[in-house]
């Protein structure tokens, strides 16, 4: 009777091992959209940082010509340069207001500019005349050049001979630095910046438990968000904290919850049952909650084992097959940003440490639409330390204003718990954008 | 396989072409599966369905190492198995002494001229927790000890199971081939 009944499972197993049934066609079409909208944000994250990378690659080429061509016509300026002959060219005009200016431009280089102005109404009141704010330095004396040259005949002097007082009064005005306005150097600036994070986690860690976890837990996407304050050290250097709030979480699957286990706990510990996740281990905190899973058994310790207690004989109310984890972060962060291009489309280098302060950090599942708490997540590190890279675009929109797109890895240099499952390193890309008043 | 690998990697892209190639080729054997551990063609679908999603969710996860076909088999008695955790308050268990008053004797050990569909509504008739444990033990080669913990229930009880899973699969098998031979002699 034995072989009889084996040979019923070798009836079946042989029978049906390569039967097939084509299945009904609306199948694939409600997979479809299922699947395409699971994965939609990977694309988005992908197309975001290609973005990213082509427009920085860009402007470094743009940069990269733009200084090939000064430099060639640099170049050919210096070839074609004359000797420079100070000489003194009198341009004489007659403003509204009856005042005579004449620039007589002493340098060919254009790096010192002597300008003379002739007030014919009013003597000694030329810096009542004088355009405010231009940052020239003025000094005033008299001008005993055009006697002491000889040769050179003044055509102020012809021209203007009936309209000239017996000592005409000049004033030079020396500008320096190109003759060009100089900004105020704008150090420091505040920005407020968000970014949607996809997390995931490295493993160091030979245990197959971690591994056999790790495969099972998916991490959800994510969000970053705060206020920056950043200093310009210097032109292109500047450093840059500020206060962010970020939240991280992962879906732990293939783990049963069940509830209405509170009639049945007899046990006087705090807590029934300890999850281990690719985070830490839970704890659960409700002791309503019953939990087990049937493809890693080993990550559910309990004293309710399959051995002891069945929930279903039990008849506790199933909640779900996932299990959701959830941290929350404040964030320190010092960065250091290298400003490699500096336009008005600018491109900035990153890089830098975060210091993570745990604030938030519950275990649930979800049941009727609702959270069902299940517990916490022990054996946190309240303080976490990441590294962070990054490449990012800065677009001045105004003076003060100014845009900024970031893709930035970062890399957890201590693991979130110090227990058995200190292997996994976690790690996440983010793309920042945020907007930034200067000041 | 690497014809399978380039698959793989167009559905990891989210190629959908890809996509509905890999559903194309292997849909027939899991949904056949799917029949095996469920009691309707509804829950069938259901369960190629979620099974499907999770296959192309956690196809990253496949590492080539093995057949890509028994890692999708995996993931889908996965699914059924959660299906069945789900519903099996809600299952009215058949008593096993009703469902002998009510069958026909087996017929020896002679299976000869079964179809692989018949084999099929055989094993779809079982009460579910039979079926399950049947289809775990017999069909995927899990041990007692295996199942009682994927079902949560004790070795003792899947021994049980798979006990009357066979009496009830051997006496309807018997049935099948009694009628089938009926009709074969006119």
């Amino acid at each position: 009777m034995a072989d009889g009944r084996a040979n019923i499972d070798l009836v079946f197993r042989n029978g049906l091992k390569d039967y097939e049934v084509l299945p009904p066609l609306d199948v694939w079409e409600n997979i479809h959209p299922a699947i395409g909208k699971k994965r939609s944000y990977f694309p988005f994250l992908k197309a975001a940082a290609a973005v990213a990378v082509i427009v920085s690659m860009s402007f470094l080429a743009y940069r990269w010509g733009m200084e090939v061509s000064e430099n060639r016509l640099n170049e050919m300026i210096a070839a074609n340069q004359q000797p420079v002959i100070p000489a003194i060219y009198p341009a004489p005009s007659v403003s509204a207001s009856g005042v005579i200016n004449n620039r007589k431009e002493v340098s060919a280089r254009g790096r010192q500019v002597a300008v003379e102005t002739l007030n014919v109404e009013e003597h000694g009141s030329v810096a009542q005349n004088l355009p405010e704010n231009t940052g020239i330095n003025v000094t005033r004396r008299i001008l005993e050049d055009r006697e002491a040259m000889p040769g050179i005949q003044d055509p102020f002097a012809t021209k203007y001979a009936k309209v000239t007082s017996p000592e005409l009064e000049a004033v030079t005005y020396q500008v320096l630095q190109d003759n060009i306005e100089i900004p105020v150097m704008q150090r420091w600036s505040v920005s407020a910046i968000a970014s949607p994070t996809y997390y995931s986690q490295i493993s160091s860690s030979g245990n197959d438990l971690a591994k056999q976890v790790m495969e099972s837990d998916q991490a959800r996407a994510s969000y970053t968000g705060g206020l920056a304050l950043s200093y310009k050290i210097s032109k292109r250097f500047s450093i840059q904290s500020g206060l962010y709030y970020s939240s991280m979480g992962q879906e732990v699957g293939g783990v049963n919850a069940y509830s209405g286990f509170q009639q049945y706990d007899n046990s006087k510990g705090d807590h029934n049952f300890e999850l281990t996740t690719a985070s830490g281990t839970v704890y659960t905190k409700n002791s309503d909650v019953f939990l087990n899973s049937y493809s890693v058994p080993e990550r559910v310790q309990t004293y309710y084992n399959n051995d002891v207690f069945d929930p279903v004989k039990a008849n506790l109310s199933y909640v779900s097959s996932t299990i959701y984890q959830d941290l929350s972060f404040l964030e320190l962060p010092v960065l250091v940003r290298y400003k490699v291009i500096d336009r008005k489309m600018g491109v900035n280098l990153i890089g830098g440490v975060s210091y993570n302060f745990l604030v938030n950090n519950s275990v649930y599942a979800i049941m009727d639409g609702g959270r069902y708490p299940v517990g916490t997540t022990e054996g946190l590190n309240p303080m976490s330390l990441s590294s962070s890279v990054g490449m990012g675009m800065e677009y001045r929109l105004s003076q003060n204003f100014s845009f900024s797109l970031e893709p930035t890895f970062r890399y957890y240099l201590n693991t979130f718990n110090s227990g058995r499952e200190s292997g996994i390193h976690p790690y996440s890309l983010g793309i920042f954008s945020g907007v930034a008043y200067k000041f | 396989m690497s014809e399978i690998r380039e698959i793989i990697k167009g559905c990891l892209n989210g190629n959908r072409k890809d996509q509905e190639l890999l559903y194309r080729r292997h849909s027939a054997k899991l949904y056949a599966v799917c029949l095996q551990y469920s009691g309707n063609d509804d829950e069938a679908k259901d369960i190629l369905q979620e099974g499907f999603i999770k296959i192309f969710e956690n196809l990253q996860s496949y590492k080539f190492e093995g057949s890509f076909e028994g890692w999708m088999r995996r993931i889908t008695v996965n699914t059924a198995l959660e299906k069945y955790r789900c519903r099996n308050n809600l299952y009215k268990v058949e008593d096993i002494d009703q469902i002998a008053e009510t069958d026909a004797e087996p017929d020896g050990e002679d299976y000869t001229g079964l179809e692989a569909n018949d084999l099929l509504d055989i094993i779809r008739e079982l009460p579910p927790k039979y079926r399950m444990v049947f289809n775990l033990y017999a069909i995927e080669g899990y041990s007692h000890k295996e199942i009682s913990k994927m079902v949560n229930i004790s070795e003792g009880t899947s021994k049980s199971n798979l006990s009357r899973a066979r009496i009830i699969l051997q006496r309807r098998v018997g049935s099948y081939t009694g009628i089938k031979k009926k009709i074969a002699n006119g």
